[in-house]
């Protein structure tokens, strides 16, 4: 991967703002506004007063020089780029770093094995390994769904990087990338974690995606952080009193031998022994 | 199992609810003998702090027996008498490392809420909403405990059960914010709120050398318990002007080390009470800032401002125009009392430090809402109510 700007960089350094108006939208703005400002203004009643903010708004909009929408539904710098080089029409990115507190070699041998994070995800429900690079996720999605996707684990040319793609037919292509870094003063190791996908619709289903990654990226952050929990402590949090009460999301805990005798049938969240503790 | 639940706010009631059971490697389940009502608890009973869903089981001051432990678990065995640090520490996280147990990146299952409040995932912390975890809390027969090798405390020789069971928190928030607070020999102090936690900073405060304590409250039972126990000189705010008293108690200097024991819920005489009192209502904001704007605002030039009392969101009309004109420095944080459990307990073995005497209503758990309802309004001197599972 080239060197890439920021992805909180919602703006290119040396453009303007995102979101801003071109000079034929300001003026369409202020006249359609304008007009629909006063055609609610004399009609009256709820849909004369719904039209008369929604003016009063186009007009407020027009005269600023800058939508709020647009700005959303505008593919950041990071993924302008990431859409060239992948020759994808339109990508949108999520990213969350984390710092794990145990050397870098340890969490890139742990991460280089799909079949050691699934189970300590709440929302995975299973991880199959379909060939040596090859697994297939059964993800469980609301309305208690299951999604299944397939991941293809690539070797890349920069040291630290791991990445996985899905295949080229996928419905909904995801790309992910995982850049692990020596933390300064000795403090482990630094995840970067970037997960982009490649939208269907265009601008509409980039926009689609913007609302959908608020969830995927607090799903992201407890993928992360369930990660440096098992590597640190050996052991992922969680907070029920017993095993069966979990009524949302609860990870399959696979291996018998990893549970005390005392408690033959208590899933125990610990997915893999030999965490740091 | 019995257990005092949350239902909506200020309504609690004692549940069933299923026991505990051992989950992961580094749990212990601790059979609780006695389990304190707290401060912070309030503001979960008044809906101060959201993500609390009925049924949550509250309480996290507490002490008990071992029952049984998880198999990473090698130094304690059943029946083991035992005091539990609230703020849950993993021991392997680099904050941890250095000591910072209630900045614990591992101990919060739900990471993600503090995440969107404050910035960063926080703590787990035992009974005290879904932002904090989700935990069960204390007030219950049974506690599951997550790892216990850090955060469960041996009561050693010496130590009474009514000594031990403020180990759990009271004491080590109170020694946290005299701590914090970087207090040098010669120095007068100012404690804001004589509840429980204020009690223990006036206490820890001669401790760590301050010559002089001042203690301000309005209940005349708190602060006369500041000035017996603790030997502070009493302030009641509805009958004194604290700025002006304590300037000239401290020759117009202003206190060296000021500390706020009260937090997010703080009373005042002063419009800036009725201000936020207002805004809070009005849910324009979620603090009521009145200590800490006079704690800002009294501390001496390049003195210390510390603070334990429990912040959880926005603070309006905060004066940080004083604290760059007057250098001042502000700490703060949830008690990371893994770092002096075994501190206090050699103070109150050594008879330089005496909690038991914050124990005033000890009762059964079926009495649990009646006892935050006297904690809450102060009746018959009501300093802690102690919970017996």
């Amino acid at each position: 991967m080239t060197e890439h700007p920021l992805i909180a960089n919602h703006t290119p350094q040396d453009d303007q703002r995102s979101g801003t108006l071109t000079k034929a939208e300001r003026t369409l703005s202020v006249t359609a506004g304008a007009a629909l400002l006063l055609h609610g203004w004399s009609k009256g009643g709820l849909g004369g007063a719904l039209q008369t903010m929604a003016g009063a708004y186009a007009v407020f909009r027009g005269t600023a020089g800058h939508c709020r929408l647009k700005q959303a539904l505008t593919p950041t710098p990071f993924e302008e780029q990431f859409s060239r080089e992948h020759h994808w029409p339109i990508s949108e990115a999520i990213t969350r770093s984390i710092t794990i507190n145990r050397p870098l070699e340890e969490v890139s041998t742990f991460l280089a094995r799909p079949e050691q994070v699934g189970p300590l995800l709440r929302w995975v429900d299973s991880v199959e390994q379909l060939a040596p690079d090859v697994t297939r996720w059964t993800l469980r999605a609301p309305a208690g769904k299951r999604v299944q996707c397939t991941l293809i684990q690539s070797e890349t040319q920069e040291p630290g990087v791991l990445h996985w793609k899905t295949p080229g037919d996928a419905r909904w292509a995801h790309d992910i990338t995982l850049s692990l870094s020596p933390a300064p003063a000795d403090r482990g190791t630094q995840v970067k974690a970037v997960v982009v996908c490649k939208p269907a619709m265009g601008r509409l289903g980039y926009g689609l995606a913007r609302a959908i990654s608020l969830f995927s990226d607090k799903a992201l952050l407890n993928a992360l952080q369930a990660v440096k929990q098992q590597l640190e402590t050996g052991e992922v949090s969680n907070n029920r009193l017993r095993p069966e009460q979990d009524d949302d999301f609860f990870y399959v805990h696979a291996a018998d031998d990893q549970v005390t005798s005392d408690h033959p049938t208590v899933k125990t969240g610990v997915a893999i022994e030999g965490g740091s503790h | 199992m019995r257990a005092l639940t949350w239902q909506a706010p200020n309504l609690l009631q004692v549940d069933n609810v299923p026991d505990p059971t051992i989950l992961n490697p580094r749990d212990a389940i601790i059979r609780v003998t006695m389990s304190s009502v707290c401060g912070s608890d309030l503001h979960l009973l008044g809906g101060y702090v959201p993500a609390m869903k009925p049924g949550d089981i509250i309480g996290h001051e507490f002490m008990g027996e071992v029952v049984e432990v998880g198999k990473g678990i090698t130094d304690l065995r059943q029946g083991d008498k035992v005091v539990t640090i609230s703020i849950i520490g993993c021991g392997n996280c680099e904050p941890c490392q250095r000591s910072d147990f209630s900045c614990c990146d591992n101990s919060n299952p739900n990471p993600s809420a503090t995440d969107l409040l404050y910035g960063q995932p926080c703590c787990g912390i035992l009974g005290y909403s879904h932002a904090f975890g989700g935990y069960p809390g204390s007030h219950a027969t049974y506690v599951r405990v997550p790892f216990a090798d850090v955060n469960l405390f041996k009561v050693p020789e010496g130590v009474s059960d009514e000594q031990a069971l403020f180990v759990s928190d009271a004491a080590p928030t109170g020694y946290f914010a005299a701590d914090n607070a970087g207090i040098q020999p010669g120095d007068t102090v100012a404690v804001w709120g004589c509840g429980g936690v204020g009690q223990m900073a006036i206490c820890s405060a001669y401790l760590l050398g301050a010559e002089r304590v001042i203690a301000i409250d309005r209940y005349p039972d708190r602060l006369r318990l500041a000035q017996e126990r603790g030997k502070a000189i009493a302030i009641n705010y509805e009958k004194t002007n604290v700025h002006e008293a304590l300037l000239e108690l401290t020759g117009g200097r202003g206190p060296d080390r000021c500390i706020d024991c009260v937090g997010m819920e703080a009373h005042g005489t002063e419009i800036d009470y009725a201000y936020d009192k207002a805004k809070q209502m009005l849910r324009l904001h979620t603090e009521r800032g009145s200590v800490l704007r006079q704690a800002i605002r009294a501390c001496r030039k390049g003195g210390t401002v510390s603070v334990v009392g429990v912040y959880g969101g926005l603070l309006d009309k905060f004066p940080m125009g004083a604290i760059v004109n007057k250098a001042l420095t502000l700490k703060s944080g949830q008690q990371p009392g893994q770092r002096y459990a075994a501190t206090l307990f050699e103070h109150i073995q050594r008879g330089e430090l005496d909690p038991a005497y914050l124990l005033t209503h000890p009762m059964s758990l079926e009495d649990g809402a009646q006892g935050y309802a006297m904690f809450k309004e102060k009746t018959d001197q009501c300093l802690r109510a102690v919970f017996r599972p």
